[in-house]
């Protein structure tokens, strides 16, 4: 029936705008939560704090060395500096930050880098790695996932902070210790896995290990070839990134 | 290509204990000398993990969300016992009761039906469940000896009245409708504990006690005892070795008198839950 | 919801909220947590659409306050009288979970399932948040304005005609009702609590002069218990517990457990042996009589008690008791083998008419075993009369109900307690509350009697208020429990009142020395601050340049509780009294059952059967959830062709109820079992119109010395009403498949090694 039904060239090109237009769309649908133009009660602007007055990061996201999470500043926090700047008391922003802080209430900001609920990240662990341990510049090291702030009024979201985002740096980091073994989650294709005694009895290798883009496949030789060569202090600034799921699914 | 390479790491990938190195086996112990049965770690865990309350029509289906559960019989196990039974039409010797929530087996019989990997056993020995990642087959669920994976038939999340749903516990989702859950051994709580540990710069050694399960935690008796079974003077480990129950076996060499044994190890599933026999004075 | 309009709303949120004032702010884990401005107000009024949108920061934090990292505040739990020490969780200003105080003598660290279910309480969907005036007969929501004009109007002036009955209660609470009580000049105080065990706290009195001696279960052999559920509803089961872990630690102590239904003690015991209800006194006289055989035991009673001991025939105590001779004899062996042992006398043996002299019986054995000053001790001398714990009873609810009858009230204050839903029909409490002109009831939920009042002021849950108490029940004299608010209302400032703040209001309306203090916060710390010299230890201060007070106020609220000195007193002296019991009579022809009204450790005695989780607890004998049932014995099941969800009528010569049958092994055989706690006809959603209360149909039985309800004396006929009705029970246990088994169907679940077996080994380890 189908195949003998002859279809006119305008539901033909009807069917191509169709997925066209779906294809347009759908992806847009997959980051609706990518709200990096919601609107703010009023406009902060990180470039004057960060790129002209060259504040740390952590002057005012105090948590983020200390919590999960980095912390909105405490509006407290904001008039401590503000009361002794009375060159910009006047204008506009600062007014409103003033009204809220007389009036004793937060200020309602919109979210703009919301992890699902099924996401545990720290801020904590990544902080105190890069920018404790290795001393890296703390604008480079929050960029990574935050972007260049500094170029920025309020706060955007610049990274899909995807899983695939995440696991760019976890699966290629995977630190001495782990080098040489598959993702945890590919591991329960081995039969053999836990302990000496065969659950069951395989004759043939399972799929996992056919997978091409298993890590086992794919990393080992490279990564070890190179911690191998590098000096042990080097060796031991080698990120230990955790890729075992529960560390982030929760 | 892939087989290639796949050819070159052949003895590797036939390596056996992959987690031999890692500092952490989680493990628990539980004293049925002590356990009363109150039930009040099962309450525990609904405060801890966000467990629905589902009702007495879903309750009845066999929908209930409690990842621990009491169980009761009032008979011995049938065969060879080491106590007298005594006809009487009354249990004189009280009940049996036993708390049971999800072994974390190391030969998971749930692991390897789950046709999406969204559970999987994790390098310190828990049986992990990716709740994003199930869609909800219940096979896993099917395939449990234990009976201790539970699904989620309905939306729960969604009839909690205000303001109860301010009591959930933002360390770990509220699941939703056509998800398999079960028991953690509270792995929020030894995220955290890990956390603090490497704060203190040993990212290997967690103090023992320094993380305890909510069961543990509010059990009146100090029945349940959990730790890390690859620390040696960690109390679970020495009531392991106490007991003479070791993973690894599918059978435990039998010494007399000894307590410890694991429910059902017969299935070679190697739970990670030892149990103590539950004791009686025949002399009463 | 546009931006704009979420300002709005905050704007008008914040400025009516003012912020509590906590005591000794100064580091983690030791003080009330500003949380910013309106985590509980935007929670109550802005969409959770929108609120998930916002991200709020605080206004102006403590240092300490952390958004992501939990903080442990020490409380107290208030789910019964018990009083355990609790931490509770807060994060981001929220309590999330209650554990155990591991510091305090009552629960060291644990919590039962009630204390664990206290936030379901706190965060319940059907508390009340708006103050209620009966207006044409229906109450409606006032301003608190309106409400405190009315108070005081009702509440505000001398009085001797007010009536006030409350629930178990202790600390200032107790001491500031007793202080307005004074200043109105009423002396009808009355406090009724279902559940602490008024007749056996009045034998003990008159033994061992100790209403609540100290009871030693670790120190132990033997525990010989009449129906004392120490493990699940007695006094403070969970203190109870953890002297029983003690107790089962190798060389393992023995427990043997006499009542008619199996309770959760019953459940762990080595022997349980079920008994004819009401014949426990018998059984004791009968093992008295056996040891007065020898002089050792007998050489510590008076003549005349041993003259009482004399004619009794074993055999006719067997028949009476549903004991064989055989057993006695083997219980009068463990008595004589284990020293020292325990005996206790539990509720239900002394629910009867004569349940003051089976007590008096049970508790004799103690002293002829020379158990007092081993494991039964007594309580120390702590000064304060005032804080200490006020437990009540049945009897002065009657003399309450009496009093309104009589038209004696004409205001009428009910706290913490719920009469009209406990109160047997033949009571009729009701009618006699309906009697009062006024009546006020301070409650945090929509129960029956709040109902039925003209007048409802809601308060804060224990988890929003500075209180303090006294444990019922106390291994350590002396130990007063605080409790501080751990987060900001739930329900907004405009809501809830804490009951101390709206009383001390009354109070200075009448009494203007109360003036000066300007809540019940600054009284319960002012307090605290004069009793510095009478407590153990109090604390001092810790960080330079903080004074002696704050350094006090800061110590108590991260231990949660001080301790009182006590004075060591004289030790125990048993005053005995000859036993006075009936002959043991028959079956009643007409109602063949006994009646157990048992309560569980859950859902209490009703108070907690708002609590969803406590709902969907299963009960730990019949593991039935949701529901009230009939316990019947297999054999009597079987005998009237019932089974497992059968519904049945309960009548008894007072009235009668509907519930489903449950085939139980654990009771005697002619006696039916049915739980307290449910059987609502208010109290929100979870707990409204599921199940009955036993209660209801009691028979106006006292007993006889106290004057207490005899609440196990009622006689039942049971008559089938239809078949299988919908009742839904995990008792098959889900690793045996099959419906209503007992066995464990081939499978090694659980096993049973012996006591003897079980000291080897530990002694081997």
């Amino acid at each position: 029936m189908w195949q003998k039904s002859k279809m006119p060239w305008i539901s033909k090109f009807g069917q191509v705008l169709l997925i066209a237009l779906a294809s347009l769309i759908l992806p847009t649908g997959a980051w609706a939560d990518d709200v990096s133009d919601a609107e703010q009660p009023f406009e902060f602007p990180h470039v004057r704090h960060a790129s002209k007055f060259k504040i740390n990061c952590m002057y005012c996201h105090t948590f983020a060395r200390r919590s999960k999470v980095a912390g909105i500043p405490p509006v407290a926090k904001c008039i401590g500096c503000h009361d002794h700047l009375p060159s910009v008391r006047d204008t506009p922003r600062i007014k409103k930050l003033f009204s809220y802080w007389e009036q004793k209430k937060p200020i309602p900001w919109r979210k703009v880098h919301d992890m699902p609920d099924f996401v545990h990240f720290t801020h904590k662990r990544h902080i105190q790695r890069f920018i404790f341990k290795d001393g890296r510049p703390t604008q480079q090291v929050c960029g990574m996932c935050h972007g260049d702030v500094k170029t920025f009024t309020v706060g955007r979201k610049v990274r899909a902070l995807t899983m695939g985002f995440c696991l760019s740096c976890h699966k290629q980091f995977q630190g001495d210790s782990d080098v040489g073994k598959p993702m945890p989650a590919e591991r329960w294709m081995i039969p053999t896995a836990a302990t000496d005694r065969p659950v069951m009895e395989v004759e043939h290798p399972q799929p996992a290990v056919l997978d091409p883009e298993h890590p086992k496949t794919m990393k080992v030789a490279e990564v070890s070839k190179l911690s191998e060569r590098l000096p042990k202090s080097v060796r031991d600034h080698l990120v230990h990134a955790p890729h075992d799921c529960w560390q982030c699914h929760k | 290509m892939a087989l290639k390479r796949m050819l070159e790491n052949w003895s590797d990938l036939r390596k056996r204990d992959y987690y031999e190195d890692e500092p952490y086996m989680w493990g628990m112990s539980i004293d049925l000398n002590k356990c009363t049965g109150c039930g009040s770690c099962v309450t525990a865990c609904y405060a801890e993990n966000n467990l629905p309350v589902v009702g007495k029509e879903r309750c009845g289906s066999g929908h209930a969300m409690h990842w621990m559960r009491i169980e009761r019989y009032w008979e011995e196990p049938e065969g060879e016992t080491d106590i007298d039974i005594e006809q009487s039409d009354y249990p004189e010797r009280g009940a049996h009761y036993t708390p049971m929530m999800c072994q974390q087996c190391n030969h998971a019989p749930c692991e390897p039906v789950c046709p999406v990997a969204a559970t999987y056993h994790t390098p310190d020995g828990l049986n992990a469940q990716v709740y994003n990642r199930c869609v909800g087959s219940r096979y896993c669920g099917n395939n449990c000896p234990y009976k201790v994976r539970y699904f989620n038939f309905f939306d729960f999340s969604k009839d909690i009245p205000a303001p109860l749903e301010m009591q959930l516990n933002p360390d770990l989702s509220v699941r939703s409708k056509g998800v398999m859950e079960k028991c953690t051994f509270c792995v929020q709580r030894i995220r955290s504990a890990k956390d603090k540990a490497e704060d203190a710069g040993h990212r290997d050694y967690i103090e023992d006690g320094a993380v305890k399960t909510a069961c543990q935690q509010t059990c009146p008796t100090e029945a349940i005892v959990f730790g890390n079974l690859k620390d040696d003077d960690s109390k679970v480990k020495t009531l392991w070795a106490e007991h003479e129950v070791e993973l690894n076996r599918h059978e435990q060499e039998k010494v007399e008198d000894a307590r410890g044994y694991r429910v059902l190890e017969e299935l070679n599933v190697e739970p990670s839950v030892m149990y103590l026999d539950r004791v009686r004075d025949t002399e009463a | 919801m546009k931006q704009d309009k979420v300002d709005d709303k905050l704007a008008s949120d914040c400025t009516r909220r003012t912020f509590l004032k906590a005591m000794g702010l100064g580091s983690a884990g030791s003080a009330l947590v500003l949380s910013g401005c309106g985590d509980t107000d935007i929670v109550n009024e802005v969409d959770i659409e929108v609120r998930k949108e916002l991200v709020l920061p605080n206004v102006d934090p403590q240092d300490f306050v952390r958004p992501g990292v939990e903080m442990y505040y020490a409380s107290t739990c208030r789910q019964c009288p018990a009083g355990c020490g609790v931490h509770t969780r807060i994060r981001e200003g929220r309590a999330l979970k209650l554990e155990g105080n591991p510091v305090s003598s009552v629960n060291k660290g644990s919590l039962c399932m009630m204390g664990q279910a206290g936030l379901q309480g706190h965060y319940n969907p059907d508390r009340l948040t708006k103050p209620m005036v009966r207006k044409g007969g229906k109450l409606v929501e006032v301003s608190w304005d309106e409400a405190e004009d009315t108070l005081i109007k009702v509440m505000g002036r001398k009085n001797s005609k007010l009536a006030w009955l409350n629930g178990a209660t202790s600390g200032h609470h107790a001491a500031l009702i007793g202080a307005y009580l004074d200043a109105v000049g009423s002396k009808n105080h009355f406090v009724f609590d279902t559940l602490p065990p008024a007749v056996g706290h009045a034998a003990n009195e008159k033994m061992f002069s100790n209403a609540v001696p100290k009871l030693a279960l670790d120190k132990a052999k033997l525990i010989v218990s009449f129906g004392a559920d120490f493990l699940g509803t007695w006094m403070s089961p969970v203190q109870f517990a953890k002297q029983y872990a003690d107790f089962r630690n190798a060389p393992r102590g023995t427990l043997v457990q006499i009542e008619p239904k199996m309770t959760l003690t019953g459940a762990n015991a080595d022997r349980w042996l079920p008994i004819r209800p009401g014949t426990e006194g018998h059984l004791a006289l009968a093992l008295a009589s056996l040891l007065a055989q020898d002089a050792k035991y007998a050489g510590r009673v008076s003549s005349d008690v041993l003259a009482s001991l004399k004619d009794v025939d074993i055999e006719a105590v067997a028949k009476a008791t549903d004991i064989s001779a055989e057993r006695i004899h083997k219980l009068h062996h463990l008595l004589t083998s284990h020293a020292p042992s325990l005996v206790l006398s539990g509720s239900s043996a002394e629910g009867f008419e004569h349940g003051s002299q089976a007590a008096n019986a049970i508790l004799l054995l103690n002293v002829m075993l020379d158990n007092v000053g081993k494991t039964i001790l007594p309580r120390e001398e702590v000064d304060f009369p005032d804080l200490h714990p006020q437990l009540g009873g049945w009897a002065q609810l009657k003399s309450f109900v009496d009093g309104l009858n009589h038209g004696d009230f004409d205001t009428a204050v009910v706290f913490g307690t719920n009469p009209i839903y406990q109160a047997p029909d033949f009571m009729g409490a009701d009618k006699a509350f309906a009697k009062a002109k006024t009546k006020v009831s301070f409650s945090m939920f929509p129960d029956e009697t709040t109902m039925a009042s003209d007048v409802v002021i809601p308060i804060h849950s224990p988890l929003e208020e500075w209180n303090t108490s006294m444990p019922a029940y106390a291994v350590e004299d002396g130990q007063l429990n605080l409790q501080q608010p751990v987060m900001n209302p739930v329900f907004g400032d405009d809501s809830t009142r804490a009951f101390g703040d709206v009383l001390l209001t009354l109070l200075q309306n009448i009494d203007a020395q109360f003036k000066r203090w300007d809540s019940y916060q600054t009284y319960v710390t002012d307090a605290l601050l004069t009793m510095r010299p009478v407590l153990v230890n109090p604390p001092r201060a810790t960080v330079p340049g903080q004074t002696p007070e704050e350094g006090f106020k800061q110590g108590i609220l991260s231990t949660g509780f001080v301790q009182l000195k006590s004075k060591k007193s004289k030790p125990i002296v048993a005053k005995l009294e000859p036993v006075d019991l009936p002959t043991a009579t028959g079956d009643d022809a007409k109602f063949p059952f006994h009646l157990v009204p048992s309560p569980r450790a859950g859902l209490w005695d009703g108070r907690h059967a708002n609590l969803p989780w406590l709902q969907e607890l299963p009960d730990q004998l019949t593991e039935v959830v949701w529901d009230s049932w009939v316990e019947m014995h297999p054999k009597t099941a079987e005998s009237m062709g019932l089974i497992t969800g059968d519904v049945v009528n309960v009548k008894s010569s007072s009235g009668s109820l509907t519930a489903k049958v449950v085939v139980f092994p654990g009771i005697h055989k002619n006696t039916i079992a049915i739980p307290l706690g449910q059987g609502h006809t208010e109290y929100g959603r979870y707990a409204k119109g599921i199940g009955v209360n036993p209660y209801k149909i009691l028979n106006a039985k006292f007993d006889k010395q106290t004057g207490e309800l005899a609440t196990h004396a009622t006689q039942v006929a049971i008559t089938k009403v239809e078949n299988r009705g919908d009742l839904v029970t995990f008792a098959h246990g889900d690793l045996v498949l099959e419906s209503n088994t007992s066995t464990q169907a081939g499978r090694e679940i659980v096993k049973t090694v012996t006591a003897e077996q079980f000291n080897r080994e530990e002694k081997e380890v």
